[in-house]
Formats: structure tokens, sequence, C-alpha cells
């Protein structure tokens, strides 16, 4: 059967691949991080499902839960975002052989719906379903109601991935959703309308007129058939490598760097390799959302007087920029590193090279978020601080850390099938970067003097910065030991 | 000009290669021969300094490559598209190498215009990146740029394959003239045996990681390595 044979396929590409093998902790980890959400969600929700009626106390329970599935899904939206990995298979071996091509594309679509987030929504609302919905409008209502949220959650699953796949391809389209969610948010948050009770009025029609629970299922056709229909007109090999643009081709050229001599050479090869693939690319388009994300916590009183997550927000904005250019500062150059390594190239100013473009990312992080002082002048002192700390010592870190990267990626096949995306691992590798600052600001901040604690962060950050030459010599060392190591790793494509 | 002394290489406990002594000579055209699994990449990425030996070692000019970095001033290499920058054009690519090389922008635009014949139209002025070049055009950028910045040594890992029979002959001449005029050591593997006999001086045939032959080219080379091939 053909269907078994992709599906083997799809394992033995997973579990042999090498990064598989090598990083087996990285994937312990992540099962057990994704085991205790899992079990914790289960738990509540059973909970909650039970006892919602005493829990909320309103004269309406389920209305009252309707909001709170309102929220829910939105908050869906938005992890789904950051973390979902796009269904992927390697189409070209098949493309010659006798498979429709829409078998594939089902196949692909299909692997879609198989992931973490909706496992979730399942444990989410069956409790609900059975226990209250069941209770008032009897068992059928509740099978019938379970099934349409999970096509509701079904559509936002194929609209992510849309999306997602989108952010490279069609800028528009993406920025028009975008706006478009944001002026409804807006639109929430100074009360012309209330999405959350609209939702919940929606629900409640739907329970009783029983029609409309036809729509959800309308809704997630709608947008799998978009998906469909997308990738079936880029199923095509010459769109897979989709860069014959002539105006792609030249984007990236700044003379001016040819002034300073090998260093600049090397910095322009790294501002190419960001603006002509599509992996990288991706990652410039989403940096303004984590510029934005003071704006989630500034205008909010509680969080403005606890230190601690102001030292979050402040490392994150100035810093994601920067550690996601370092941490696959090899990786990304590893189609090529063979080439590096036997140029001649002086590996010295080519780790300088690296430190400098991470220091502008650092920099332009930092002036964007300057604005921020309008929710208050410590704001400023704050992000300084973690400023400082990212230029001097994160930056050595970072670097020192990513010639443990020694995974080839592929950037070139950047089609909408092959996308190595941002994905959840992604993120949990930054979050030691993220904890290091609160250690160091914590104890001050028990001890009664947070102000203290920010100047001795940014002090760190400013006396490593002094040291970037002894730190630069380390990574040297490191990078001459571990050469053979790294390209030994990135010469085993895909 | 390049050493190699009692070298071993094994992967997972296999031996790859195994070669005791091996010396060549400045201004050599040194061929390597052999079936697949022989041993001739991995020769090459010894004297590269791309892996560790097991045992023994490799001089460049009197320095051991694995532990000086002077030698890859003199030295230019092709061995496969980890050699590339595939989302580079041409221009760019050869602009990046010649400054890595220590050229100037006329040295590299004369470079560049030196080439032409070889390229055959194919490459410059196109305007495009070189991942979306054809294989034999990326391996024509890849041999051209091994050649920049006069290098004392060339080292290059089946530079026929994929390249069109006109653009073979062309490497053969242009082979031939570096080696008169600049005095280049070339490394160079091949499964043509043809092309090999008519460009190197002195050919070795590697079979399962040791020499087998070690041949200076002659009128009946050819023949003899057919019949050591033959099955």
């Amino acid at each position: 059967m053909l269907i078994q044979s992709f599906i083997s396929h799809q394992w033995k590409q997973a579990v042999r691949s090498t990064i598989w093998q090598k990083s087996l902790a990285m994937n312990i980890f992540m099962f057990f991080i994704g085991f205790i959400l899992f079990a914790e969600v289960m738990v509540l929700s059973i909970f909650i499902g039970s006892e919602w009626h005493d829990i909320v106390k309103d004269t309406e329970p389920l209305k009252a839960f309707y909001k709170v599935i309102a929220y829910y899904f939105s908050a869906m939206f938005v992890m789904r975002f950051l973390m979902q990995q796009l269904p992927v298979l390697e189409v070209r071996p098949y493309l010659h052989l006798p498979v429709k091509k829409n078998y594939l594309l089902h196949f692909i679509l299909g692997k879609g719906a198989l992931n973490f987030f909706n496992l979730v929504s399942i444990i989410f609302f069956t409790p609900f379903a059975f226990f209250q919905i069941g209770y008032y409008y009897g068992n059928l209502t509740a099978v019938v109601w379970l099934v349409s949220m999970l096509f509701i959650d079904l559509t936002i699953n194929y609209l992510i991935i849309y999306i997602k796949k989108q952010l490279v391809n069609s800028l528009t389209i993406v920025s028009i959703m975008i706006a478009v969610i944001g002026f409804l948010a807006l639109g929430d948050y100074l009360k012309w309308y209330s999405y959350s009770s609209l939702f919940a009025d929606f629900i409640e029609t739907m329970i009783k007129s029983q029609v409309l629970f036809v729509l959800p299922i309308v809704l997630a056709a709608f947008v799998y058939w978009i998906n469909f229909r997308f990738l079936s007109r880029n199923l095509y090999i010459e769109n897979l490598s989709s860069y014959t643009k002539k105006t792609d081709n030249q984007i990236g050229n700044v003379g001016y760097l040819k002034n300073f001599g090998v260093i600049g050479e090397i910095i322009g090869v790294d501002i190419k390799l960001y603006l002509r693939n599509k992996r990288t690319k991706s990652m410039l388009y989403l940096s303004p959302l984590f510029l934005a994300y003071g704006l989630m916590f500034y205008p909010q009183d509680q969080y403005e007087r606890d230190g601690g997550m102001m030292i979050f927000v402040g490392i994150f904005m100035t810093g994601i920029l920067m550690v996601n250019y370092l941490q696959y500062a090899f990786a990304y150059e590893g189609s090529y590193f063979d080439m590096l390594l036997t140029s001649g190239i002086n590996f010295k100013e080519y780790i300088r090279a690296k430190f400098i473009t991470a220091s502008i990312l650092v920099s332009v992080s930092f002036i964007l978020t300057l604005p921020y002082f309008l929710f208050g002048i410590e704001i400023f002192f704050i992000n300084t601080a973690c400023f400082l700390f990212n230029l001097g010592m994160v930056i050595p870190i970072a670097l020192y850390f990513a010639t443990y990267n020694k995974k080839s990626l592929n950037l070139s096949q950047g089609s909408a099938f092959n996308y190595q995306g941002v994905g959840a691992s992604h993120w949990l590798f930054l979050i030691p970067f993220f904890i290091g600052p609160l250690v160091i600001y914590l104890p001050f901040k028990w001890f009664g003097n947070p102000t203290l604690g920010y100047i001795v962060l940014g002090s760190i950050g400013l006396i490593a910065l002094v040291f970037r030459q002894f730190f630069i010599r380390i990574i040297l060392k490191n990078i001459t030991e571990r050469k053979y190591i790294m390209a030994a790793g990135f010469r085993e494509r895909g | 000009m390049i050493q190699v002394n009692n070298l071993t290489k094994s992967y997972n406990g296999v031996e790859a290669l195994n070669i005791n002594s091996l010396k060549i000579e400045k201004g050599t055209c040194f061929g390597l021969v052999g079936n697949n699994g022989a041993g001739k990449t991995t020769l090459f990425r010894l004297v590269l300094d791309l892996i560790r030996p097991n045992e023994g070692f490799i001089e460049i000019a009197g320095k051991n490559v694995a532990s000086t970095e002077q030698w890859k001033q003199l030295t230019g290499s092709f061995l496969d598209q980890g050699f590339l920058i595939d989302f580079l054009q041409p221009e760019e690519f050869f602009e990046f190498t010649g400054k890595i090389k220590g050229l100037s922008q006329d040295d590299i635009q004369l470079f560049i215009k030196e080439m032409e014949d070889f390229f055959n139209g194919e490459v410059i002025g196109k305007k495009k990146l070189i991942r979306n070049l054809s294989m034999g055009n990326q391996q024509k950028i890849g041999i051209a740029a091994a050649l920049m910045g006069n290098p004392e040594i060339v080292v290059l890992d089946e530079p026929f394959n994929s390249l069109d029979p006109s653009t073979q002959i062309r490497l053969k001449n242009l082979v031939k003239r570096k080696k008169e005029e600049k005095k280049i050591t070339f490394l160079i593997s091949s499964h043509d045996l043809n092309h090999i006999t008519d460009i190197c001086d002195r050919i070795v045939v590697l079979h399962e990681g040791k020499i087998a032959h070690d041949i200076l080219t002659g009128e009946d080379t050819l023949t003899a390595l057919e019949l050591y091939f033959a099955v």
C-alpha cells in the first residue's frame, strides 16, 4: 500500500537522521516537557469540565465557558504561529513515479492535522462536552458540539499552515492577515465590540439551531482547500527552486562594506545569506513581532512592579535577533564550511566578523525599543542594562555554543514542502539565555535592592565587553579543536 | 612539495586509507585513479586538513598541514559542492574568494577575463545565483576558483564530472598551460583514464586504501591502466 510506504519512509527519515541520534538528550527533554504539559491539561480539563458550574457561580455557566473558549482559540492561534511545525514531505523522489499528485498533497496535508496542539484541543474540549453540554442538552448534542469545536480548531490549524507558508512566499497576504487580526484585536481592546461575547453568542445559537453546526466543517474544508490549491500550484520542480527572480539575485549588495577588507567581505556574505534564503528571510519577517513583545507587558500594572519580568522582556527584545543569528552562525554556513576551512580565511577575522554583525543586531534592536520609555523611564534603564548584558556577555556565549550546532541546514531548498521552520525545539534552545540574567538579578531584588540588580547586570555586560579579545581567542581555540567534527556534521546533508 | 608520512585513516574501525610514504614533486601533475571507495577523496581531504588522520601526517612545503595555516595560501582546491557558496552570483563568489586570497579588485577582473574562454560564456553576466546554474557550470566555477590567487598546488576531485565534452578538452588545455607557465602542482582524481593519462606525469592507482601502482606516464600507460581495471 502506498500510504504505508509513505508513513514508513517518514518514520525512517525521522529516526535515521543523525540529529535524532546525536541529540537524544534534547529529544528526551522535549518529550518530557510535552508529557508534563499533556498531563496537566488533561487533569485540569477534567476538573474544570466536571466542576465548572461550581467554579464560576455564574447564572449562565455555559456562556461563561464559551468566553473562555474564545480566548483559548486566540491563545492557540499565537502559540501555533510560534511553535507549530509545518508538515513536510520531500516530494522530489516521488514526483517522477506513477503516484497521483493529489494523493501526495492529501498525504502532506493530512500529516498536518496530526500535531501536539490538536491533541491538546481534544483533551481540552472532551470533558466539558460530556460533563456540561451533555448534562444540559443530551449526549448527542455533546458529541456534535465537540466535533464542531474540533473543526474550528482544525480551521485554525490549517490557517496557520497557510500563513506560515505564505510568510516566505507572499508578504502581502500575510500583512493583510496580520492587519485584519490586529484591527479585530484593537476593536476588542477599545470595546467597540466584545470578541468573547460574540463568540459565546455564536456557540449558543449554534446549539439552539443545530444547522449551524455545519459551519465549522465548511470553514475547515475551505481552509484545507486553500492549502491544497496553494500546494498543487507549487508542486513542480521549477517552483521548488523558485529563485530565478532577478531582483532577488541583486539584493544584499552593500558596496560600503568593500572598504573593510576581508571582514567586510565576510559580513557581506552573511547579509546576502540572510536576504537570499527563505528560511532566514522568514526569520527576519518575524522580528518586528519580537520587538512588539513589550506591548504585551508594559501597559499592565502588575508586571511593571515585577522587575524579573521586565528583565526577561528586555533581554528578549534586545537579544532575540542576535541570538537567532548566532545560534546558527556556523550551521547556516555549513553547506560551504569545507571551503571556509581550506580557503585560507583567517578564522580570527571570521569570528570578529560574527561579533560585529551580532553587535549591530543587538544595537539596532535596542534603538528600536527606545520608544518604550514612554511607559516609564525605568523601562529605559532596564533595557539599557539588558542591552549591555546582551552585547558583552550573551554574544560570546551564544557564539561559543554555536560551534556545537553541527546540523547542516538546507537553506536553499526553501519550497513549500521542504521547510525547516521555526519549531518548539528552536525556542527551547533559547531558554538558558534568558534564565542567566534573572539569576543575576533576582538575589538583589529579594534583598530589597532591585536597582542595584540592574546596575550589576549592565556592569557585567560592560566588563565582558572589555574582555572581548579574550572571548574571541577562546572561541577560536574551540573552533580549531572542533573543526573536523563540525565539518563532518555539515557534510551529512539532508 | 607534498609529503605523506605513514598515513592511516579509518572510519568506524574500517581502514579507508593506508599510505606508507608518498612524495609529490613541485610542478608535477599527479593523477589519482581507483574504483569507488578506494580512498581518493579521503586522501584529498587529508591533504586539505578537512579530516583528521588516525596516524601519520601530511606536509606541504615542509609544514604539517594539521598544525599550520600557511599552506592554505599556496593551495587552491575544489572537491565538491561544499566548496561553493550557492546563494552568491558567480562574480560575487570570485570576488569573495579573490579577496581572501589577497587579490585586488583589478586582479579579480583580470582573472575572470582570463577564464572567459573556459566558462564559454555560460557563467559570467548571467545574473543568476550559483545554485540556479547547472551542475556543469557549477563545476566550472569551482575549478576556476581553485585557480585563483596564483596557487602553487591545486587539488581537484573528479573535475571532469558533469562537464560537457568541449569543456573537458578546455580543462585539459588549461591544466597543461598552467603547469607549463606557473609550475603549478596538480592533484587530480578521475575515473576517465584517457583524460588522466593525457594530462598527468605520474599516476597512482589506489586499491582499498593502499597504493596498488605508481606509474610515471609513458606510451603504454593507458593500456596498462585499462588492463588493470578490466573486469
